[in-house]
């Protein structure tokens, strides 16, 4: 097996449950906050989703759907980087360190 | 937001799931105007709900895109260095540049871009002729969708598409599009990556690129979580309808109707920066 095929291997799976398991919150969300009525369409601080699944909010369900969608194409990187690592390809593995570090910048830039 | 309206705009945020997965843009082009003009959104949510829209285009069709083994992994992680340093200097300078300038500037890319794509005949190298080019090896292959026939490519000019990228990711940062734009055109004309590959990967880069601007949308409460989701699950329909779409589409189809939407938006841009379409 070459190292693409291994590549699509490992990042396939990343994108679609990352992908189907935020779809299925943001549906179960939109379905709760339609059904109930529930006031308020802002995201949740990170801290609060846990009771806000907890108590069935709506946005607490949304919320997780968004930043995991967001997370999604993040965790394929990181995917990437594993078998590269795992084949000993040491440019390729310098060059996803490269892309995570310019992406924490972002971050960083972005927070503060 | 009424039920309603939600389904209103999941439904019409298809069409730009449909169009990002086809032309490996991200789709924001469509659904900022639909949403701002179609919807009298106030622009910022609209940037923020666009650039979610973005990446559930970019994730949808990339899982079918990867599964086909049409994405380059390796090409895109390499283009991605310099495209995030690029989005994030972009957005760093949109701060202190007139919006018009930037607007019009930008039009003229996009014309430029679009005639090549037109004279342009695709040109499709053997991974011998460009390997010993580069002491990186990015080069793939793939079976193309349509003609049943395995198609291997090398890929050149590493330098040159690593500027260009930066570039996109800049315009990216600057004009809160994917840089889809950008990206598609320089990886067949300047790498020699065929166009659908090319496609293909750059749909796949532009999740990371849209991430960026995603977590400082997050990061200040500026996303509207039922909006956010509305858009995602249309978008989302569309790249999946798309991906099996491309399939029937040949290369020559699809460049032309690159190139037909390059001029379309260039127009909306030019518009834009005199402000005679949804103030700039």
């Amino acid at each position: 097996m070459s190292e693409q095929e291994r590549l699509c291997r490992v990042v396939q799976p990343i994108l679609r449950w990352g992908m189907m398991i935020s779809l299925a919150l943001m549906l179960v969300g939109l379905a709760l906050g339609i059904a109930t009525g529930a006031e308020g369409t802002e995201i949740v601080p990170l801290e609060d989703i846990p009771s806000g699944l907890v108590e069935m909010d709506p946005l607490a369900f949304l919320t997780l759907g968004i930043l995991l969608l967001i997370i999604t194409p993040l965790a394929r990187v990181f995917g990437a980087l594993s078998v590269f690592l795992k084949e000993r390809d040491r440019q390729f593995v310098l060059v996803s360190i490269a892309v995570l570090l310019a992406v924490t910048v972002a971050v960083l830039l972005g927070t503060i | 937001m009424e039920p309603l309206v939600l389904l209103l705009i999941a439904l019409l945020c298809i069409s730009a799931g449909l169009v990002g997965a086809l032309m490996g843009i991200g789709g924001g082009l469509i659904i900022i105007p639909l949403l701002t003009l179609g919807f009298g959104i106030p622009m910022q949510e609209a940037i923020g709900a666009s650039l979610i829209g973005v990446i559930a285009t970019s994730t949808g069709a990339a899982t079918r895109y990867v599964k086909q083994g049409l994405t380059n992994v390796r090409l895109a992680l390499f283009l991605e260095m310099s495209t995030t340093i690029g989005s994030i200097v972009g957005a760093l300078i949109a701060v202190y540049t007139d919006q018009t300038v930037l607007f019009l500037l930008f039009s003229m890319l996009l014309v430029y871009s679009a005639v090549m794509m037109v004279r342009h005949r695709e040109i499709i190298f053997s991974p011998e002729d460009a390997a010993c080019n580069d002491s990186l090896d990015l080069s793939c292959s793939y079976v193309d969708p349509k003609e049943d026939i395995k198609v291997s490519y090398g890929v050149k000019g590493l330098r040159k598409g690593l500027a260009y990228s930066g570039v996109a990711g800049m315009l990216s940062g600057l004009l809160g599009v994917g840089g889809g734009l950008v990206k598609v055109p320089v990886m067949n004309v300047c790498m020699n990556v065929p166009l659908k590959a090319a496609t293909a990967t750059s749909n796949f880069m532009i999740g990371v690129t849209a991430l960026t601007g995603a977590v400082i949308f997050y990061g200040h409460g500026l996303l509207d979580a039922y909006l956010c989701a509305a858009v995602a699950l249309g978008t989302f329909t569309g790249a999946y309808i798309g991906t099996r779409a491309v399939a029937h589409y040949s290369t020559a189809q699809l460049r032309k109707w690159f190139a037909v939407l390059l001029f379309i938006v260039a127009f909306t841009m030019v518009m834009k920066a005199f402000g005679l379409w949804g103030g700039a």
